[in-house]
């Protein structure tokens, strides 16, 4: 977007928030909808088959964790969520605070601004993941220490 | 040329009149049509020309100094190409003045302290009397920043890869929503998040249907040994 006006740099960004603001929208209903399947339907039914992953090749997946993270999210143990999958505490803050604050923002609550977005929160949930997926395995692998 | 010095088309003489000669007057030109001549000559006059050849119109290349010609190289011609070296006051030239130039309409404008208008390319120093360049040509329908669709596409793509333990199920179809955003996505504009969305979406499908196919065989195998059903009696027991 080099070389724009500013003004128009400005609304492209504006523009950018509220399609992610209604794409957030709709990957919440989706997650909902999956979940409340998942709750009522599927839960108990599906064999707890462990990961593929972690059970042939030996190391942990990159998502290694991230259920019994989201479990201790919940729970509000953000230290061991954090533990067993950094991602997920980061994911809630970012993606949280964005919907949160773009929706109370739409709302009508003028003096609460909209988080911008930046393409950092993307770069840095990758830089996450890939370090979180090098440390597990390092641990697991040389010092044996698992999850 | 007909063996005068100052007859037409001569070459490498001074205050030429000629009309239509290869060069002009290497200096005090007054000349026409010789390379440093005016109308219609190669080069106009190297200094203080204020001859026809510096002042001419339609010369390739202007005086070089000190030059109120039209048509030379450096000099202040209308409708040369290039225009005055120092202190010209040209109109038409491709390429300006170097220095106090006064260049109207020329293709390049002037180097420093020029006057001239509509040149090509603008002042070099002191834009006091004419803007310096043409506005830059921006397009305002192409931006390289990511589009909603695309930073979607790359969230799915992520998502995909970490949840492919979970059968392949929910990350075949993360991987197939990040796809699908992010062609679509790519379509309006492109940006780094945009291929970067596709490469991780089609790694996500990828490797979700592996572990789908691993997991529907690693069922039937447990079946047809008959440990599945004591897994499952185990685990729901």
């Amino acid at each position: 977007m080099t070389g724009l006006p500013v003004h128009e740099q400005m609304k492209k960004s504006r523009e950018l928030e509220e399609e992610l603001f209604h794409i957030g929208i709709v990957f919440i209903l989706l997650g909902a909808a999956a979940g409340s399947v998942y709750w009522f339907l599927l839960r108990g039914r599906l064999p707890q088959v462990p990961c593929i992953m972690s059970t042939v090749i030996g190391l942990y997946c990159p998502g290694c964790g991230g259920t019994r993270a989201i479990a201790a999210l919940v729970q509000g143990r953000i230290l061991l969520s954090a533990w067993y999958h950094p991602l997920i505490p980061y994911s809630a803050v970012i993606m949280g605070g964005f919907m949160l604050t773009q929706g109370l923002h739409r709302l009508g609550i003028k003096r609460i601004k909209g988080w911008k977005f930046h393409n950092w929160y993307l770069y840095a949930g990758i830089v996450i993941l890939v370090i979180n997926f090098l440390v597990k395995n390092m641990l697991r692998l040389i010092w044996g220490i698992t999850m | 040329m007909d063996g005068n010095n100052f007859g037409n088309n001569d070459q490498y003489t001074q205050n030429n009149t000629d009309a239509n000669g290869q060069y002009s007057g290497y200096q005090n030109s007054q000349g026409t049509g010789e390379q440093y001549g005016n109308q219609n000559s190669q080069y106009g006059g190297y200094q203080n020309s204020q001859n026809g050849g510096s002042q001419s119109t339609g010369n390739q290349y202007g005086s070089y100094q000190n030059n109120q010609g039209a048509g030379s190289q450096y000099s202040q011609n209308t409708g040369g190409q290039y225009g005055s070296y120092q202190n010209n006051q040209g109109a038409g030239n491709q390429y300006g003045s170097y220095q106090n130039g006064q260049n109207t309409a020329g293709q390049n404008g002037n180097y420093q302290n020029n006057q001239g208008a509509g040149g090509y390319y603008g002042n070099y120093q002191d834009y006091t009397q004419r803007p310096p360049y043409p506005a830059p040509i921006v397009n305002n329908n192409v931006s390289n920043k990511a589009n909603g669709l695309q930073v979607a596409g790359l969230i799915c793509g992520i998502l995909a890869i970490c949840a492919c333990w979970c059968y392949g199920v929910v990350s075949i179809i993360l991987g197939i929503a990040g796809l699908i955003c992010a062609i679509t996505g790519n379509s309006r504009n492109k940006s780094g998040v945009g291929i970067g969305a596709l490469v991780c979406s089609i790694i996500g499908l990828v490797l979700g249907i592996a572990s789908l196919i691993y997991y529907i065989w690693a069922f039937q195998y447990l079946n047809e040994i008959g440990y599945f059903d004591a897994i499952m009696n185990e685990l729901y027991r």
